[in-house]
């Protein structure tokens, strides 16, 4: 069936007044060391075609391992990037070239800046306007690549660093632009919004950042957001981030509140506490009271007095019988030694009383008549009787010992058997005060706690009606919040639908590219909002495979390098694409990007770079468009002409 | 007798002043006061040696009586330790002045033939139930069960040599 309403036929309106791209790279060259070139590659405003071919001999050299990829990194690196590999990438090339150098010719708004770049240390980048890659080389003073970013911030991103997320500083704008521009092979053409792999351990400021951010960053650079969107988002997210804390809570209060309502209700036994309005507090109050009375001061004077009195007779008491216990021991030790004494002068007494009856006996030694028998008629040996008197004399005064540690001992024994009583009087005396004591404790702590418990259950009572009232204004601020959020995120989408005509062209050219690069009945479709990117390709019915996902991809970018064409973007009109065959992008959808970006050289001024390892249609095999072709092998083939 | 009724440590020795001639007439004059018939002077000998040296009986004692004899005399009633020697006096003198009192008072009865003592005039002014006295009595009861034979065939030599000597 005829179509009776056909697409326009594809048509980009180049801003009036270019006569070149405004950004595109004349010359590449990389040396062994200074004035030793290794390759130079001549670029061109159109299509660059940077081939590797796959030899169909199975013998032959492969493409890969060519140097397509690290030509790309090569020439990003010279066009700002800070690194241009991996670490061990770049210790390859440093080895091989201790003293390599890597340099490009860079046009911007028709000035000629000439870049050279150490391969080994940044320190000796040089970059100067309108002089050749050869004078730069010859010159000795480092600039750093600063003058040459600043110059593409400044001329083709203005004010865009104001539009860009918080993680890219100023001075990164065009890093992150150029990551967009050079995707990393290794991305696959997978995602819109994906632009640098992790393997290839770039330094580019998007490599940590969220898609939200990524976003941001290509809605600053079409222009599709505003500070006047950004100033009201962060308003919006301010409020939101309010509300949210605002329910966070409300949630919480409502936790609070309903536990403090489930221990009211369980003391109190009332129904007094149910619902979350305002709180009968007289009502509880009175409850309260009622339960758990409290005590006036002269009472609760009352009651530490009575147990004061209790615990100072207690501890009298504790004393008495701590006295008496003492003096108890103390006798009980004099007992004892008395004890000992007694029976050490009974045996005293023993002996002495066996000496008096020796010496009243013994015999004398020479006539061996016994002294009792002397002192009745005499001896005629001696008359001597003094050792008898003196153990007589010392018998005495044991006896008197005796009889004295015997009344000693006596009136200790009764003492302690009085003391003993007193003890027994003493200790019942002391179980009757502690229970005294005891029971006027108890009382203090039971009338104490009740009014505590009445004190405590109020305080509770209190912070149940300020929670309950907290929680109400924050219902009410809640209500205001929300309604604020809401009034800026209209806002917010009432300023993106002002500003949509630059993603409405994005979106035309999108599907102009698509019907383009693929025959038939295609439609494609581009959206992009606060949210994310939205590509749509649809061939009666909606498609997504591998092939037509990258399809989007390349097409994409397509669209946005027409929209730089037309002016429309903050970008330069500067596109390199690696291999983008590899991302399963069908071979005839390959021809026809070849195709129609050699077709848009007529209509527009750009540059396209595009590295491949399949081979491009015969007709765009050769000058002008293929510009150099590398090998797997010999060495000399490869773009570093060495093995690395 | 009846010993359980007695306080532990009741034999004790204890006194201010030492006086070996009273204690040995004491024991002495206590065993002999005990003799009911003419006795072998060996027995009474050995008696009172361990009347007044007490460790020297313990070891000879069956178990019973040797735990009355600890519990009773107390410490002194501990024998040396196996590495302790002791030495013996040659002299007992306060032995030999107890038994001539005895012997001039009439209260022992000597059979020169017989190698035998026997009581004769009780001895007035002396109490027999002192802590002595009464180890002494205890004694004698101990060497008359152990026997004479059997002693001297488990005693120490030094202790042998003591009753040869005839001190007095």
């Amino acid at each position: 069936m005829p179509d009776l309403f056909p697409n326009a036929p594809f048509s980009v309106k180049p801003e009036p007044g270019r006569i070149e791209p405004r950004l595109w790279v004349k010359r590449f060259c990389v040396w062994s060391e200074p004035g030793v070139l290794v390759r130079e590659i001549d670029l061109r405003e159109g299509l660059n075609i940077i081939w590797s071919p796959d030899s169909r001999d199975g013998n032959a050299p492969i493409g890969h391992g060519a140097g397509k990829t690290t030509f790309c990194r090569l020439l990003r690196y010279c066009l700002g990037e800070e690194t241009f590999g991996s670490r061990d990438q770049r210790s390859r090339i440093h080895a091989a070239f201790p003293k390599g150098q890597v340099g490009a010719e860079v046009v911007l708004d028709g000035k000629q800046w000439a870049v050279v770049r150490s391969i080994s240390a940044r320190t000796r980048d040089v970059v100067l306007q309108s002089v050749t890659l050869e004078q730069a080389q010859n010159n000795d003073t480092p600039t750093t690549m600063e003058p040459l970013v600043a110059a593409i911030q400044d001329q083709i991103l203005p004010g865009v660093a104001a539009l860009m997320p918080p993680n890219v500083a100023a001075s990164e704008v065009w890093q992150a632009a150029l990551a967009w521009l050079s995707r990393d092979q290794e991305c696959r053409f997978g995602h819109a919004l994906e632009w640098r792999h992790s393997t290839t351990e770039s330094l580019s400021p998007v490599r940590d950042l969220s898609k939200e951010h990524t976003l941001q960053i290509v809605r600053a650079i079409i222009g599709a957001i505003t500070s006047e969107e950004l100033s009201v988002q962060t308003q919006s997210d301010a409020a939101g981030g309010e509300l949210e804390r605002k329910t966070t809570q409300i949630d919480r209060l409502d936790w609070q509140i309903q536990r403090a309502q489930i221990h009211l209700g369980a003391a109190l036994g009332t129904d007094l506490i149910t619902g979350i309005g305002p709180l009968e507090m007289v009502a509880i109050e009175e409850k309260i009271n009622e339960l758990f009375p409290g005590l006036s001061q002269l009472q609760a004077n009352a009651l530490r007095e009575k147990k004061r009195k209790a615990s100072a007779e207690r501890e009298r008491a504790q004393e008495s019988l701590a006295t008496l216990r003492s003096d108890l021991r103390v006798i009980d030790t004099e007992i004892a030694s008395t004890e000992e004494l007694l029976a050490t002068y009974k045996g005293q007494l023993a002996r002495d009383n066996r000496g008096v009856v020796l010496a009243e006996h013994s015999p004398c030694p020479i006539c061996e008549v016994p002294l009792n028998a002397v002192l009745d008629t005499g001896c005629p040996c001696t008359a001597d009787t003094g050792y008898l008197d003196e153990v007589r004399l010392r018998r005495e005064g044991t006896l008197t010992k005796v009889a004295e540690f015997t009344t000693a001992l006596t009136t200790k024994r009764n003492q302690r058997k009085q003391l003993i009583a007193q003890v027994s009087t003493a200790d019942s005396h002391l179980s009757m005060c502690r229970g005294a004591e005891n029971s006027a404790e108890e009382e203090q702590d039971r009338r104490f706690s009740a009014s505590g418990e009445g004190d405590r259950l109020l305080g509770r009572a209190k912070e149940l009606e300020t929670l309950i009232a907290e929680r109400t204004e924050a219902i009410t601020e809640t209500s205001s919040g929300k309604k604020l959020h809401e009034e800026r995120e209209s806002q917010i989408r009432s300023i993106r639908q002002k500003n949509e005509g630059a993603v409405r062209r994005l979106s035309q050219l999108f599907d102009a590219v698509i019907r383009e690069l693929v025959p038939g009945e295609i439609e494609g479709n581009l959206l992009i909002d606060g949210k994310g990117i939205t590509l749509k390709v649809s061939q009666g019915g909606e498609r997504s495979t591998a092939a037509i996902d990258s399809l989007k991809i390349v097409a994409f970018d397509i669209a946005a390098l027409l929209l730089a064409v037309e002016g429309a973007a903050h970008l330069p009109t500067f596109l390199l694409h690696d291999s983008p065959r590899e991302a399963d992008l069908g071979q005839s959808i390959y021809d026809r990007l070849f195709r129609f970006i050699q077709s848009l050289e007529n209509k527009a001024h750009f540059q396209y770079i595009v590295t491949t390892t399949t081979e491009p249609p015969s007709d765009l095999r050769r000058e002008p468009w293929l510009r150099a072709t590398l090998r797997g092998g010999p060495a000399q083939d490869r773009l570093m002409g060495c093995d690395l | 007798m009846e010993y359980a009724n007695l306080d532990d440590g009741a034999w004790v020795n204890r006194a201010l002043f030492p006086d070996r001639d009273a204690d040995a007439y004491g024991s002495l004059a206590a065993i002999v006061h005990a003799l009911k018939e003419p006795t072998p002077q060996d027995i009474v000998r050995l008696a009172y040696r361990f009347a007044l040296a007490p460790k020297k009986l313990t070891p000879l004692l069956d178990g019973t009586n040797r735990a009355v004899w600890l519990r009773l005399v107390g410490r002194e009633a501990q024998p040396n330790p196996d590495n302790v020697a002791e030495m013996v006096a040659a002299v007992d003198a306060p032995f030999g002045q107890a038994l001539r009192t005895l012997r001039s008072q009439g209260a022992l009865v000597e059979n020169r033939a017989a190698g035998t003592w026997a009581l004769g005039t009780p001895v007035s002014g002396l109490d027999f139930t002192a802590p002595l006295e009464s180890r002494a009595r205890f004694a004698l009861d101990a060497v008359r069960s152990i026997g004479l034979d059997r002693l001297m065939g488990s005693m120490q030599p030094e202790e042998i040599a003591w009753l040869e000597r005839r001190l007095a």
